[in-house]
């Protein structure tokens, strides 16, 4: 593996190769990086995992507990539990990821645009993401979900927008420890063309950096999505999210304990392995340790 | 528009059943109101003062003390026992004398005599009299307070203070029921208005002890009060996060008494040591499907009737009220259990193919998309009955998309009136008044007296016998309209009746005396605490 | 230095002004105006003369940018409107709520730090493999639960099963110490643990890296005793980016109680924004993100003027920017 990346990519690459060995050899980054793999491949195959389908009351079987047909119990409809994580599992995957590349990629255009603007322009650019920093994320995800409403798109919208500001600042200093780098003096100094090494060597690098944050952006997504939905902000019914689940589950508490658990472990354990990914990542990534 | 004979107008703006959440309190039975020209005062025991009584509310706590702010059906609770009315209201929702004594009316029923008691004061000390009357009636009638005992009242042409402790009104045109309507005018101290949302200055059993709003509002009795002393020492109205908490609070004893918990804990609740499931003694509480009938396609009675036949009603309380309510399949807004319900009633029985037909007949074609309009974490169960309907409705082709909203971006859809909202369902929960005929008044829209939330189509021929139905004499005649009143209404559908329910109230055994009256308002005011 | 301070105190004001226009318009925004929800509440109709009598009363029919000068005049004089609800003024609601939030953020705070602190350093000093991956794993599930999840987990087993402690409210510490403490005890957990999972993550490697600097390795060589140089030498050096994330939780704590107070059902500035957000109070919901945002540029601002006393080195930078 190390060799076939190192012979694409001759300079760069090598290093990248080395990153992902050193992810790997460390337990909690290779089992996190195993759950997130095996959660996104579960969600994805849904349709042939669940048992049951999602949407199909049975109203003979309303709050059912755990059973061998029924191993997460049923809904307040009848609905097997776990053909709705499952299924449920798309929305809140799906609503993360998409917000997540939102994110990164609105966030890393402004840090970089930033971060190449040193004047005044640049200065402002920081001063706006301070200002959208200064308040609390859950605060500022009410208000918009109350202005915008809360359809998956409008979520992504507004998760994605949530968490821009941080990524922005991120990506800015990445790009200038970039730009005070030896090999950027030294590609600078021979004339090589900017955009050619805008292009071919600051961006490439600093990719890893932002794949880090990449992770720790989807889990804060599920999180935030998940706390909205406790609030009864979150997605609406028929779709279902972790969150919508868990908060379902969690009004109907008295009727069924069993309800709120599993969504709420499916939430943690998600939350948890993409943390652990991004930190892993972001360990194995820093020169310090070499 | 159409002008509707005066008399019949303003008896029914008395009448007309008070709005979903705003905790309704109208009028009452027509008969009780007809020959309730005297009455006594009740008499309560005298007890010691003791025990503090915690009562937990989910959904927002009291964020305002000014009776004429209706904004949350929470707040009702604090109504009678700090601001009394002229009249009160009794279980059976007759009203008797409060701050009157008694009362009389010309034979034209268009001026009435009211005599107060003489030894009322407010919470501060300050003598309560006549002036004090007249103020109210005028604070309510002004429109820029938008108070919602207005539009009961806004026949009064004057009110006047005739002496210290007489009071007389004059109405444009007749009205038997005055006195149930005045029960809507809170009396509050309004020689400082600005004053009045914060201090909460009333002549009732009790006062303001300490406010934070929305949050907790202690009451303790108010050493002033005209009647017999109140027998708890302190009253604390707790706002709940969530009906969850509410619910786990009143087990573990952080409550004596939780209003509005969901179908979801009635099991949980009875298998807690020492609580009752509080019970009115009438239900005209029910949770209903409003349309708008005057947009397109609801408009038609057909394809309401569509509608009422695609809506099955016994999974909708089988799995959103666990069975703790009484579906109303034949779709009256009288419940099953009243005396007064037409048992011969065409049921709505749940049924898609009639539903497609009867859509198909009014023009709805498959894929059309309905938009169905809850409040976010109010009432799960207009969620789970939501759902309900958007899987029966897709079976014949109809999209149901679901909504819900925050409190406040809810009411301002519906506001200010009048809007229009086609193809939208809207789940809501109506207070309807225990009488027979105030409840089936609950059809009238697009008057004056419009208490919903979207628009309606008037019905003058259902007016006017709802009206006949308060002059007739002999019950069994009587019924014969009420039948034939049920009848109009299932044939029509202004609006589809799921089920009647009570709000659900648990107490711990040790508290007595509260009682929910039939709109499903909690009264604390002759609440004691027996340890 | 002085420019420095000074530099950093006008962008903090700049920024504060920016954050305020920002909250003024976004509120403005949403749908549901507040004169409709205090007045149409109900779902009866209500006059429309009503609606147009209360907008003229807050202020509400001026053009924005009149609003705007008429709330930041205000604030001049420190009169931060009235909510429109209550009818209470801000600062009462404000400061009438501000004892419960500041004594939750507190006592989380410590609890936070008392976690946090030994638990990193044992970690660092202590190099057990056991208790190593239980510390990290407990991190990273302490980062990995939600709030309320972990609010809920403590009110049905402190609360429900053993029935030990109040799941809700707030008693001021001056009338019921005893209670006070009580009340406060599961709230305060809750949030600690968020608190204190990135305190230990950050903690942990920042004395992972001091350890292994070598003047750390001298002193080691010196045969110092083992105690100096934790609490001599490696705390002292690690505290420096640890600082940097205790400014970022401090000036996020108010954030971070809006749903822990929630749950636990307390009377706070965190349920006074949830409620405000709900009924579009938006003079208190203005109030409070302004709060918010100060809370945050102000400790951000503090955080690095200490980072210049204790780093000689920024100082030395600070000095030649």
């Amino acid at each position: 593996m190390t060799e076939v990346a190192a012979m694409e990519l001759p300079r760069s690459g090598g290093r990248r190769g080395e990153t992902i060995l050193r992810l790997l050899r460390r337990p909690a980054g290779a089992i996190a990086a195993l759950i997130v793999v095996l959660i996104v491949v579960g969600v994805l195959a849904a349709p042939v995992l669940a048992p049951h389908s999602p949407t199909e009351f049975d109203y003979e079987r309303l709050f059912a507990g755990p059973s061998w047909d029924h191993p997460f119990g049923t809904d307040e409809l009848g609905r097997d539990l776990l053909s709705r994580v499952l299924h449920g599992g798309r929305t809140s995957l799906w609503i993360a990821a998409l917000a997540t590349l939102i994110s990164m990629v609105s966030g890393a255009v402004w840090g970089f645009v930033a971060a190449f603007r040193s004047g005044w322009v640049g200065e402002m650019m920081m001063r706006a993401v301070d200002v959208t920093l200064g308040m609390p994320v859950i605060l500022i995800g009410l208000v918009l979900v109350a202005a915008f409403g809360s359809s998956i798109l409008s979520l992504v919208l507004i998760l994605g927008f949530l968490f821009a500001p941080a990524t922005a600042r991120l990506a800015r200093s990445a790009i200038l420890s970039e730009l005070e780098s030896d090999y950027y003096l030294a590609a600078t100094s021979v004339g090589a063309p900017p955009w050619r090494i805008i292009f071919g060597e600051l961006l490439p690098n600093t990719v890893p950096v932002l794949l880090a944050r990449a992770s720790i952006v989807a889990a804060a997504a599920i999180f935030v999505e998940a706390s909205l939905s406790f609030l009864g902000l979150g997605v609406q019914p028929p779709a279902a999210s972790w969150g919508t689940l868990l908060q379902i589950g969690y009004a109907s508490l008295y009727s069924s304990y069993w309800y709120s658990i599993f969504p709420g472990v499916v939430i943690v354990v998600t939350v948890l392995a993409l943390n652990t990914l991004g930190n892993s990542l972001q360990y194995a990534l820093d020169p310090s340790r070499r | 528009m159409h002008r509707f004979d005066r008399r019949l107008r303003v008896a029914m703006l008395a009448l007309a059943a008070s709005a979903l959440t705003f905790g309704s309190i109208g009028a009452s039975s027509s008969d009780g109101a007809l020959n309730a020209s005297t009455g006594t005062t009740v008499q309560a025991q005298t007890c010691k003062q003791q025990g503090a009584l915690r009562y937990g509310l989910a959904g927002g706590g009291v964020n305002n003390l000014d009776p004429a702010i209706s904004n949350l059906a929470n707040r009702v609770v604090i109504m009678p026992l700090l601001y009394p009315s002229l009249t009160k209201l009794r279980q059976d929702g007759t009203v008797v004398p409060d701050l009157a004594t008694k009362w009389r009316h010309s034979a034209d029923l268009k001026t009435w005599w009211f005599y107060l008691k003489r030894n009322i004061r407010y919470a501060d000390g300050r003598q309560f009299d006549a002036d004090d009357v007249v103020a109210n009636v005028l604070r309510n009638l002004d429109p820029k307070v938008g108070s919602g005992a207005r539009r009961f009242i806004n026949d009064i042409r004057s009110v006047r203070a005739i002496t210290k402790y007489q009071v007389r009104f004059k109405l444009g045109s007749p009205s038997a029921i005055l006195p149930d309507a005045l029960y809507l005018v809170k009396m509050v101290d309004v020689s400082d208005v600005s004053r009045l949302a914060t201090q909460g200055n009333g002549p009732g059993p009790y006062k303001v002890a300490r406010y934070v709003p929305n949050n907790t509002l202690t009451l303790v009795p108010n050493p002033f009060y005209f009647g017999p002393k109140p027998c708890l020492r302190s009253i604390t109205i707790i706002a709940q996060p969530d009906t969850t908490s509410m619910v786990t609070a009143f087990r573990s004893r952080k409550l004596d008494m939780i209003w509005q918990f969901p179908a979801t804990a009635v099991s949980a609740i009875q298998g807690t040591r020492d609580a009752v499931i509080i019970k009115p003694r009438t239900v005209s509480t029910a949770h209903v499907l409003e349309v708008d009938t005057t947009s397109p396609p609801f408009d038609n009675p057909v394809a309401r009737r569509a509608l009422s036949y695609a809506m099955n009603r016994t999974a909708m309380v089988r799995a959103a009220f666990l069975g703790e309510a009484q579906a109303s399949v034949a779709n009256s807004p009288i419940s099953v259990t009243s005396p007064a319900y037409n048992k011969k009633l065409p049921k709505h029985t749940f049924n898609l193919n009639r539903a497609r037909q009867l859509f198909t007949q009014a023009g709805i074609k498959p894929g059309t998309k309905f938009t169905y309009w809850a409040q976010a974490g109010k009432r799960p169960e207009w969620i789970t009955n939501g759902q309900i309907l958007q899987q029966d409705l897709r079976k014949i082709g109809i999209n149901l998309e679901i909504e819900q909203a925050d409190p406040a971006t809810w009411v301002a859809k519906f506001n200010p009136s009048p809007k229009k909202f086609p193809n939208l369902i809207v789940a809501t929960f109506l207070s309807l008044q225990p009488a027979p005929a105030l409840g089936l008044s609950a059809a009238l829209k697009g008057c004056d007296c419009n208490w919903g939330l979207v628009p309606g189509t008037p019905y003058p021929r259902y007016y006017s016998m709802v009206l006949q139905s308060l002059g007739v004499p002999d019950p069994a005649k009587r019924q014969g309209l009420y039948d034939r009143l049920q009848s109009m209404f299932n044939q029509e559908s202004p609006f589809m009746v799921i089920a009647h329910q009570s709000n659900l109230v648990a107490a711990h055994k040790s508290v007595n005396g509260a009682w929910e009256d039939p709109s499903g308002n909690m009264h604390l005011e002759s609440a004691r605490i027996v340890p | 230095m002085a420019t420095y301070v000074l530099r950093r105190a006008v962008t903090s004001v700049g920024l504060l002004v920016l954050s305020s226009m920002l909250i003024f318009v976004v509120l403005r925004l949403i749908p549901g105006d507040p004169t409709v929800l205090k007045l149409g509440g109900s779902g009866t109709d209500v006059d429309p003369r009503a609606f147009e009598a209360l907008r003229h009363e807050l202020g509400l029919d001026r053009s924005l940018a009149y609003q705007y000068v008429h709330w930041i005049d205000g604030i001049l004089h420190w009169d931060f409107g009235l909510s429109y609800f209550s009818q209470y003024p801000v600062t009462t609601l404000i400061t009438d709520r501000a004892g419960a939030t500041f004594q939750l953020a507190l006592v989380s705070l410590l609890l936070g730090l008392l976690i946090a602190v030994p638990a990193a350093t044992l970690g660092a000093v202590w190099r057990n493999r056991v208790f190593d991956s239980l510390l990290s794993g407990g991190t990273a599930l302490g980062m990995a639960t939600p709030s309320f999840v972990t609010g809920i987990v403590l009110i049905v087993i402190f609360g429900v099963k053993l029935d030990l402690l109040p799941t809700q409210g707030y008693v001021p510490f001056g009338e019921d110490p005893v209670e006070s403490v009580k009340t406060v005890l599961l709230p305060a957990v809750t949030l600690a643990v968020a608190i204190a999972a990135p305190i230990v993550l950050i903690l942990r490697s920042s004395l992972d890296d001091v350890a292994s600097a070598p003047y750390i390795r001298t002193a080691q060589g010196k045969g110092l005793l083992r105690r100096r140089i934790v609490l001599g030498h490696l705390l002292p050096n690690a505290t420096i980016p640890t600082l940097t994330m205790v400014g970022v939780i401090v000036g996020d704590l108010l954030g971070g109680t809006v749903i822990v107070e929630y749950v636990f059902a307390r009377p706070g500035l965190g349920s006074l924004m949830v409620d405000a957000v709900y009924q579009r109070d938006y003079e208190v919901l203005q109030a409070l993100v302004l709060l918010a945002a100060a809370a945050f540029i102000v400790t951000s601002f503090i955080v690095d003027l200490l980072y210049g006393v204790l780093d000689p080195r920024l100082r030395v930078r600070g000095q030649e920017a």
